[in-house]
């Protein structure tokens, strides 16, 4: 196990490097220089301050020499400074990121609660009423603009309804709360957003659990376990079930960069402090370095999310771990 | 031809597309309205004979937004989808091909691409460019081309080692030859199911972006645009968050009915 990690992991750093030089070719490759961006911005930039910026980017120098030091700098997680306000930009992504995480992490346990059991009851009723309303509900799913039902949902169950806040992570009276009160209060800014975002991956989750069970049970072992005399509930839930749930783990690690990239647009929606609008608001500032370092970190943690989907995947399953090595 | 249309998914799909199609195309015949024509006394108007599904706040007809926000939506979906196939075509088929060193080359820049979330690199490219429609088309395209080319690579990795190429190579034809005149067409079934989900794929991040107000920008209409301005008035006008909303929704869904159809009819699994 230990083996299969560190090949995994060596395996990570081509990758990575690859990430830098895309996030950074992508950027530099953009018309408007950072130095132009910011005189754009504010017409007082002073000669001083711009020959700052251009040590500070080695614009003056080569564009190989640029990307190798930038590399050298942020090994060392030094991402730099926010053009906006001059503090770490490292800093302000840490602070920010806890809560998409804890956004993601959330809706993805959500999605797998359910759409696990419902890709099992359309596979084991193939073709029942249950399966047919299923695939329409599938289709749907695959077509909702989730930022469309997020307005549908604030309008419905903040605006007419009252019964959920629909801006921000806190309500304004929060630091006069008791405890529990701060929990419900925190639970009920991010009920809406936590399920619009699971929403957006149920869908095809669901999808494939359905395929996957469905193959699981034409396998021969399963016609054994029947030959057996074993009870149905047991063929489905003990042999096929097991095999069946083991290729979502790999879909969920592989359904991370979109569920990053929704982030931006739900965070922006309800006015969440998370990553997402940090970035959200990078961009609309064209904040250099936050970008950059955004970029770098989103793709990063989609690595990681791979990386743990395939580990849990070897975790559960030896045949991996071994045929691998 | 007879048999696609013989598929259920193709012909519900088929009617929804080619009804935006019309919509889009003869948008000026079919409404009396400008779209960017402000009347402010007819601001937030509900939906009646007069405006089919009400004005907004500026006075303008919502039906009228609407269809030219389809010409908009469908050129975005069908332009970016065409640059990431164009791209995914070449890429895939000189990798499947040729093997080796650009095989691994071009599979490792495609892993790689499918690192970043989408979203983000959509909206750190649009940051340093001017966020027009032209841009978006282009955008759009250049980071939605990795799922054609693992396609297609794998498509003529499995062709190439078939009876008729054989012998087009056993009777002396170039590789070029081979690959315009052989693989690439007989990959197209594939390639048309992905590129018409693509299309649906497509509209819904451009709504999306234009919704973040990184997309096609006010005055000119675009489903997402309208959305913004039915956020500023959430609870005050239904119809101007339902409408756009419903019209992304259906066509989506149209070029995924379309495309799931043709998958079927091709017999192809993916």
């Amino acid at each position: 196990m230990i083996r299969f990690i560190i090949k995994r992991l060596l395996g990570l750093l081509p990758l990575l490097l690859g990430i830098t030089l895309i996030s950074f070719f992508v950027i530099h490759l953009s018309p408007g220089e950072p130095t132009v961006l910011q005189e754009s911005m504010n017409p007082k930039v002073s000669l001083e301050v711009k020959e700052r910026l251009l040590k500070l980017y080695d614009l003056d120098k080569p564009i190989y020499v640029q990307y190798i030091n930038w590399l050298a700098r942020i090994i060392r997680f030094d991402f730099g400074t926010s053009f906006i306000d001059g503090r770490p930009v490292i800093e302000k992504i840490a602070r920010r990121l806890p809560l998409t995480l804890f956004i993601n992490i959330t809706s993805m346990m959500l999605i797998f609660l359910i759409a696990v059991p419902l890709g099992v009851i359309s596979a084991v009723k193939k073709n029942s009423v249950f399966d047919r309303s299923m695939t329409i509900f599938v289709f749907i799913g695959f077509a909702m603009p989730t930022f469309w039902l997020a307005l549908l949902l604030m309008d419905l169950l903040g605006v007419k309804l009252g019964v959920l806040p629909v801006v921000g992570l806190k309500s304004i009276d929060f630091e006069y709360f008791n405890f529990f009160e701060k929990i419900f209060d925190l639970a009920g800014h991010l009920a809406l957003p936590i399920v619009l975002s699971a929403f957006s991956g149920l869908a095809g989750i669901s999808r494939y659990m359905r395929t996957s069970m469905v193959n699981a049970l034409k396998a021969p072992y399963i016609y054994t376990a029947r030959a057996k005399g074993l009870p149905e509930s047991q063929v489905i839930f003990k042999h096929a079930l097991r095999n069946a749930v083991l290729p979502i783990v790999t879909i969920l690690g592989l359904s991370v960069p979109g569920l990053i990239g929704g982030s931006v647009i739900f965070e922006t929606i309800f006015s969440l402090p998370g990553m997402g609008r940090l970035f959200y608001e990078a961009v609309m500032q064209r904040d250099y370095s936050m970008i950059m370092a955004s970029l770098v970190i989103g793709a990063f943690l989609t690595l990681i999310g791979n990386l743990l989907a395939d580990i849990s995947y070897a975790y559960v399953d030896p045949r991996i771990r071994y045929s691998k090595q | 031809m007879k048999k696609v249309f013989r598929n259920k998914l193709v012909v519900v799909g088929f009617v929804i597309v080619f009804l935006f199609l019309v919509l889009a195309v003869f948008a000026q015949i079919i409404t009396k309205y400008d779209p960017t024509a402000i009347v402010v006394e007819d601001a937030l108007l509900a939906p009646s004979a007069d405006h089919w599904l009400g004005t907004d706040q500026l006075g303008r007809d919502v039906f009228t937004r609407l269809v030219f926000g389809a010409r908009i939506s469908l050129s975005v979906g069908f332009i970016a989808v065409g640059i990431a196939t164009l791209i995914g075509v070449i890429l895939g088929s000189i990798a499947g091909y040729y093997r080796g060193w650009l095989d691994s080359a071009i599979m490792r820049f495609v892993d790689i691409m499918l690192c970043f979330p989408v979203f983000f690199l959509l909206l750190a490219v649009i940051a340093f460019l001017e966020p027009s429609i032209f841009n978006i088309m282009i955008v759009i395209g250049l980071t939605s081309w990795m799922g054609v080319t693992r396609l297609i690579r794998a498509e003529i990795l499995s062709l190439k080692e078939r009876e008729f190429i054989l012998a087009e190579h056993a009777l002396g034809a170039s590789s070029a030859r081979v690959i315009l005149r052989h693989l690439i067409p007989n990959s197209i079934g594939p390639v048309l199911v992905s590129a018409t989900l693509g299309v649906g794929a497509a509209i819904l991040v451009e709504s999306s972006l234009s919704f973040l107000g990184l997309g096609v920008q006010p005055p000119t209409p675009s489903w997402g645009n309208m959305l913004i301005e039915a956020k500023a008035t959430l609870g005050v006008a239904w119809w101007l968050t339902v409408f756009p909303g419903v019209a992304i929704l259906f066509t989506i869904l149209g070029f995924n009915l379309l495309g799931e159809g043709l998958r079927e009819v091709f017999g192809y699994n993916g």
